[in-house]
């Protein structure tokens, strides 16, 4: 089955920084858009060249508002043209397609009364936002910490600071100014929420420590701040149809199978879901996703396309 | 168009009865010949029109009798309505899903008009015609979770998620199969199925948990459940067991016909925009023995099921002292031709 999916119109694009925008959609048809909670994304249709890139965004407006979206975008230097696009070729009045939001990343108070701590490296501010621009007198404690390079390419700085004030506790690398997770997370109390949005090595510090710290691992909710997308290339044999597919380094196997028409369902598009589970029947997969079970990726026996990867040269066969 | 009919009873003279129409789209649960538990979760995205899947929400000829059903329950017991105090966007969260749900399926009986937070809410059969301002709690007679499903048939739950759990933590639930709201209200996933026996061996609740956690806004899910009852009694809640639970030794070769029937619940699941809560509707369908058997092969296949049923769930389900009975009025339904 597929997503429902709204037609949206650019509505402004505004510069956050040299290299982050932020984008205005607002529907075509009718007057609002589809309801969501803090931390969901859409996935949105970008028309490259001959093909069609879907990337998911995080929503950061206010999910109180309902007349248009806004997300913001950073310019990737190695991506795969969908930022260089919303950068370069985006304007506003172009239309798109996007698909319902979806959330797997639910960013709430804790309904006990603890704190809310929220940690974002650089671009990963973007799922807090919708959160924090709702924001009300008694949503609860919560606290931000915001790491980045400089202040200058930097997303909702002054915003923020007005919505949070205090709350707010920034880390500028360029000025030699470190996160640390460590003693964040050993000097907060008992019970406290954590949610942790940046590159993998901030989330694994965040996770790591938390566990240490005995913490349950419930409290600790986190989203890599985009699916890892490409890697080294490889082939991909279907068992059923007899094809062989090559996955270039630019795209991810559920990509692939999807130009080459291969049905395959899919939802997250960032190994969260389970929707895309295939099974798997010879070679060795770097699964990378947060849906199979331990057991499962050490049998061998599933991958999750949006993600999964074969292992260095090697070849995956399908149930396909 | 729907036609309702006039209001029958669920109690006292049961006048509760299915047309032939009802009995042709009853949602008859069992796919083979033989019990077997399974994780029966799918995508509700719709179904054959005139079936109970064609719309999110289903609504039939017993729209009347049941709302007055659940009227009447409220009356005598205001508890089997709560809603704990954090779940009051999930409540606007359900009045907006019911009232955009029932118009858009049945604009016969129910309009919605919208001009930004003024909304406008009429429901024909029950001549309701009410303006209020969404999200503004006094601006209704009732909180808008007990208003909506006041009007709606079935039972329905409110289930909020967090820490990877759901919590019961709101519903109207009049016409459980012996379950509690009362009881209940507060409990995570695992504590709510307590009861249940075998499936908690199987791991079928983490599987379940997983993926309830991972159900999105638009893509809501479903499952079938089914019991057996006596008469066509929708309230077998624990706090009304009296009226129930002696009724199990009445059943006769003579009566089993009329009496017993197959309760059928279409249980949905659907994310809630605003507060990621889960809407947990349960409704009930309810067909006696003698209207199944006018299905070509409900009667054969209703009684291999209750031959291969494990004694734990017999005992569960509360069949033990009249399975017997039902097994062998279906046995000329089971003959080999
Ligand atoms: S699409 Fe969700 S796990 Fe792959």
């Amino acid at each position: 089955m597929t997503q429902t999916r709204h037609r949206v119109r650019v509505s402004a694009v505004a510069r956050l920084g040299p290299s982050i925008r932020e984008i205005h959609l607002e529907p075509l048809e009718g007057d609002h858009l589809p309801a969501f909670s803090p931390g969901s994304h859409v996935v949105m249709e970008l028309p490259l060249g001959e093909h069609v890139l879907r990337n998911a965004y995080s929503l950061t407006s206010s999910p109180f508002e309902r007349s248009r979206y806004a997300i913001a975008v950073r310019r990737q230097p190695d991506s795969r043209g969908g930022s260089r696009w919303i950068h370069d070729e985006l304007v506003p009045g172009r239309q798109l397609r996007i698909e319902a939001p979806n959330n797997y990343f639910p960013i709430r108070a804790p309904a006990d009364g603890a704190p809310l701590l929220l940690i974002a490296g650089g671009i990963g501010i973007t799922p807090f936002m919708s959160l924090l621009r709702a924001r009300r007198p008694d949503s609860g404690p919560m606290s931000l910490h915001y790491a980045f390079r400089d202040r200058v390419d930097t997303a909702y700085l002054a915003e923020l600071k007005r919505l949070l004030g205090s709350d707010l506790h920034t880390y500028e690398s360029t000025a030699g100014e470190r996160l640390d997770p460590a003693s964040l997370l050993a000097a907060q109390h008992l019970g406290t929420q954590v949610a942790v949005c940046g590159p993998a090595a901030m989330i694994e510090a965040v996770r790591a420590k938390a566990a240490a710290l005995g913490w349950p691992e419930q409290r600790v909710l986190y989203e890599r701040f985009s699916a890892p997308a490409g890697g080294t290339p490889f082939r991909v044999r279907l068992q059923r149809s007899g094809r062989s597919i090559a996955v270039s380094s630019e795209e991810t196997l559920l990509e692939a199978l999807e130009r080459a028409q291969v049905p395959v369902r899919s939802l997250c598009r960032a190994g969260v879901c389970g929707e895309c589970r295939t099974d798997l029947l010879g070679g060795e997969a770097e699964h990378q996703d947060l849906f199979l079970s331990d057991q499962e990726k050490t049998a061998q026996c599933a991958v999750m396309p949006c993600v999964s990867r074969a292992c260095a040269g090697g070849e995956l066969l399908l149930d396909l | 168009m729907l036609q309702l009919n006039p209001v029958q009873t669920f109690r006292d003279d049961f006048t509760y009865r299915n047309s032939p129409s009802a009995i042709q789209r009853f949602p008859f649960p069992f796919p083979q010949d033989e019990y077997r538990y399974s994780v029966n979760i799918e995508p509700h995205n719709g179904g054959p029109a005139g079936s109970v899947y064609e719309h999110w929400f289903d609504i039939d000829e017993h729209y009347l009798s049941e709302i007055r059903e659940r009227a009447i329950v409220l009356k005598q017991d205001p508890a089997r309505c709560q809603v704990r105090p954090h779940m009051r966007l999930a409540a606007w969260d359900t009045l907006e899903m019911l009232m955009e749900h029932f118009s858009q399926d049945y604009p016969e009986h129910f309009t919605l008009i919208r001009q930004g937070n003024d909304w406008m809410w009429i429901n024909r059969p029950l001549e309701i015609e009410q303006r209020f301002r969404f999200g503004d709690d006094d601006s209704l007679p009732l909180a808008p979770f007990e208003y909506i499903t006041r009007q709606a048939q079935g039972d329905w739950a409110m289930l909020d998620q967090r820490d990877g759990d759901l919590f019961m933590d709101g519903g109207i639930i009049t016409g459980p199969a012996d379950w509690s709201l009362d009881f209940d209200l507060g409990m995570s996933f695992k504590e709510w199925h307590g009861p249940v026996p075998l499936a908690h061996e199987l791991g079928v609740f983490d599987r379940a948990l997983k993926y309830l956690c991972n159900i999105q806004v638009d893509r809501p899910a479903r499952r079938l459940n089914w019991t057996i009852s006596i008469n066509p009694l929708m309230d077998q809640s624990p706090e009304n067991y009296h009226a129930w639970g002696a009724s199990r030794a009445t059943i006769t070769p003579d009566n089993v016909a009329r009496k017993v029937h197959l309760r059928v619940e279409l249980q949905g699941l659907h994310r809630l925009p605003r507060s990621h809560a889960l809407l947990f509707p349960i409704r009930t369908y309810l067909i006696s023995l003698q209207d199944l058997v006018s299905q070509p092969g409900w009667g054969k296949r209703l009684r291999r099921v209750l031959m291969t049923l494990p004694p734990e769930l017999v005992d569960y389900k509360g069949l033990t002292r009249y399975i017997g009975t039902i097994i062998d009025w279906l046995e000329p339904w089971d003959r080999d031709d």
